[in-house]
C-alpha cells in the first residue's frame, strides 16, 4: 500500500492506494462516479478528468504518479439541483442521450473554454477528439460547446454601470 | 489488472538516481514518463516503475538550429511551442498533431513515443527521416544516432541503468525540403501508414534524400532502395515512379487486421510517390 495526496475539486484529501491502481479506479472507489470506466485503454474519453489543468484519460494515470496534483471531476462543477452552465448547455442542446460520455465531454469542453473563449469548429473538433459518443453523433455536442462558450462570454462581460 | 506484481513507484530527483534504480536487477524496474502504456499491460516482470517526471526533462530548447527536447516533454507541449512551430517549416508541429488524441497528448511524452515505436507513434518516423539523435543518461551517457537507435527495438538498445533523456532534431541545411504524410481510414484511427522525408535539389539533380516509412513496419524503416534510384540523378516523373515502386517492393510490412498486405504495399507506393513529388517537384498532394 502507498499513500497519495490529491486535491479533488479544490479539497485536499489523502488516500491509501496500491501502486498499480489507476486514478480512474481510485476516484470511482471513492464515490466520484461521474468518472466512467469505458475502454480502460485511453481510447474513449469516458474517464476524462482535468489533471493540473489538463484533460487526460484517468485510466492511463497511475495514482502514484498523480500524488500532489489537482484533479477536477464533474462533481466539482454542479449537480442536478444546481447544474453548472456547461451542464445546462449540454442539456438544452440535446447533446445527451445515454449520458455515459457526457461527463468526459463536459470536462474536455471546460478545459477548452478555460483557455479559449471563442473556439472555432476546428478548435472544438481537436479538443474533443478523444471523447467518443456512440449515441448522438456530434452535431448537438458542437452546438453545446458553442452555446456554453457564448454563455461564458456573456457571464464574464462587465455589466454597464448605471447612475 | 495492470502490472500485477508492481510493488513500488519511485520518483527520483536526478537522472543518476533513476539510472541506479534501473540498473539494479533485483528491483525489476521500468521507466514511466507519461501514462501507463499498452507495453506494460499485465507484464508480471515489472515490480517497480521509475517516474522521470521530477528529473527536469520537460523542456524544449533551440541549439544552433537544432531542437533539443527533453524526454519528459508532453506532446501537447510541442503543439504549444513556438520553437517547435518554427522548426523545419512546422514539420514537427504537424507530426505532433497526428499523435493520439488531445487527452492522450497531455500524457504522452516525447521519450515514451520514441521508446515505444508502436504503429501509432509518429515521432520515430520523423526522427529517423531527419537524422536526429537520441541522448541517454543514467549509468551510461551517450549519443545514439537515429539510424542506429532504430536498427533494432529501442528497448534492446539501452543498457541496464540507461534511459533516454533528450531527443535532438538536427538543423536542416539551406535548401533542404521536408514533408510528412499519413493515411488513415478515419481521422481518429491510427494511420495505416506514415511516411516522412527530406530532400535537396540542385539544378534539377537530387543531392540529398531521406525517405522513411512508419506505422506499417515493426520499426521505422529507411527506404534506401528508393533513395538510391534518385540520389545524384536528374529528377523526372519516371524516376519518381520507379523510386516509389521500389519503396513498395522494399518495405518490410507487419500484418494489420484492417487491411491486406497487398493493399498496404500499394499504399506505400502511392504515398511514396506523393511525398517524392512534394519534396522534389513542389507538388502539394492532398487526399
Amino acid at each position: 500500500m502507498m499513500q497519495v495526496e490529491l486535491t479533488i475539486n479544490g479539497i485536499r484529501k489523502t488516500f491509501e492506494t496500491q501502486p498499480s491502481e489507476t486514478l480512474l479506479e481510485l476516484l470511482r472507489r471513492n464515490g466520484y462516479t461521474s468518472v466512467k470506466f469505458g475502454c480502460g485503454e485511453g481510447a474513449c474519453g469516458a474517464c476524462t478528468v482535468i489533471l493540473n489543468g489538463h484533460p487526460v484519460n484517468s485510466c492511463l494515470v497511475l495514482t502514484g504518479l498523480a500524488d500532489g496534483k489537482s484533479v477536477e471531476t464533474l462533481e466539482g462543477l454542479g449537480d442536478q439541483h444546481k447544474p453548472h452552465l456547461l451542464q445546462e448547455a449540454f442539456m438544452e442542446t440535446g447533446a445527451i442521450q445515454c449520458g455515459f460520455c457526457t461527463p468526459g465531454m463536459i470536462l474536455a469542453t471546460k478545459a477548452l473554454l478555460d483557455g479559449n473563449s471563442r473556439p472555432s469548429d476546428e478548435d472544438i473538433r481537436r479538443a474533443l477528439d478523444g471523447n467518443l459518443c456512440r449515441c448522438t453523433g456530434y452535431e448537438q455536442i458542437f452546438d453545446a460547446v458553442k452555446a456554453a462558450a457564448r454563455r461564458l462570454r456573456a457571464a464574464k462581460k462587465p455589466k454597464a454601470s448605471s447612475k | 489488472m495492470r502490472l500485477p506484481n508492481l510493488k513500488r513507484i519511485s520518483r527520483p530527483s536526478t537522472v543518476e538516481e533513476a539510472g541506479e534504480i534501473l540498473a539494479d536487477p533485483d528491483r525489476r524496474a521500468a521507466v514511466i514518463a507519461g501514462g501507463i502504456t499498452f507495453f506494460f499491460g499485465a507484464n508480471p516482470k515489472i515490480e517497480e516503475l521509475v517516474s522521470i517526471g521530477d528529473l527536469g526533462l520537460d523542456f524544449i530548447r533551440k541549439k544552433k538550429g537544432a531542437l533539443v527536447i527533453g524526454a519528459g516533454t508532453k506532446v501537447s507541449s510541442l503543439l504549444a511551442s513556438r520553437a517547435v512551430a518554427g522548426y523545419a517549416g512546422g514539420l514537427l508541429a504537424q507530426v505532433a498533431r497526428h499523435i493520439g488524441s488531445t487527452l492522450n497528448r497531455n500524457l504522452i511524452s516525447v521519450g515514451g513515443n520514441i521508446m515505444q515505436p508502436f504503429i501509432w507513434c509518429d515521432l520515430p518516423t520523423v526522427l529517423l527521416a531527419l537524422g536526429g539523435t537520441v541522448v541517454t543518461g543514467g549509468t551510461i551517457s551517450r549519443r545514439i544516432e537515429s539510424d542506429e537507435f532504430f536498427a533494432r527495438h529501442p528497448r534492446q538498445q539501452l543498457k541496464p541503468g540507461e534511459l533516454v533523456v533528450e531527443v535532438e532534431f538536427p538543423p536542416l541545411a539551406v535548401g533542404v525540403k521536408d514533408a510528412y504524410l499519413d493515411f488513415s481510414l478515419t481521422e481518429n484511427d491510427f494511420a495505416l501508414i506514415k511516411i516522412a522525408g527530406l530532400a535537396r535539389l540542385n539544378r534539377g539533380v537530387c543531392r540529398d534524400i531521406s525517405l522513411v516509412v512508419g506505422g506499417a513496419t515493426a520499426l521505422p524503416q529507411r527506404l534506401e532502395g528508393a533513395e538510391r534510384i534518385l540520389l545524384g540523378k536528374k529528377v523526372t516523373d519516371a524516376a519518381i515512379e520507379k523510386a516509389a515502386a521500389q519503396a513498395a517492393a522494399g518495405v518490410k510490412l507487419v500484418k494489420d487486421i484492417r487491411c491486406s498486405s497487398a493493399y498496404k504495399r500499394n499504399l506505400v507506393q502511392v504515398l511514396a510517390n506523393d511525398i517524392l513529388r512534394q519534396l522534389l517537384q513542389n507538388k502539394k498532394v492532398g487526399r
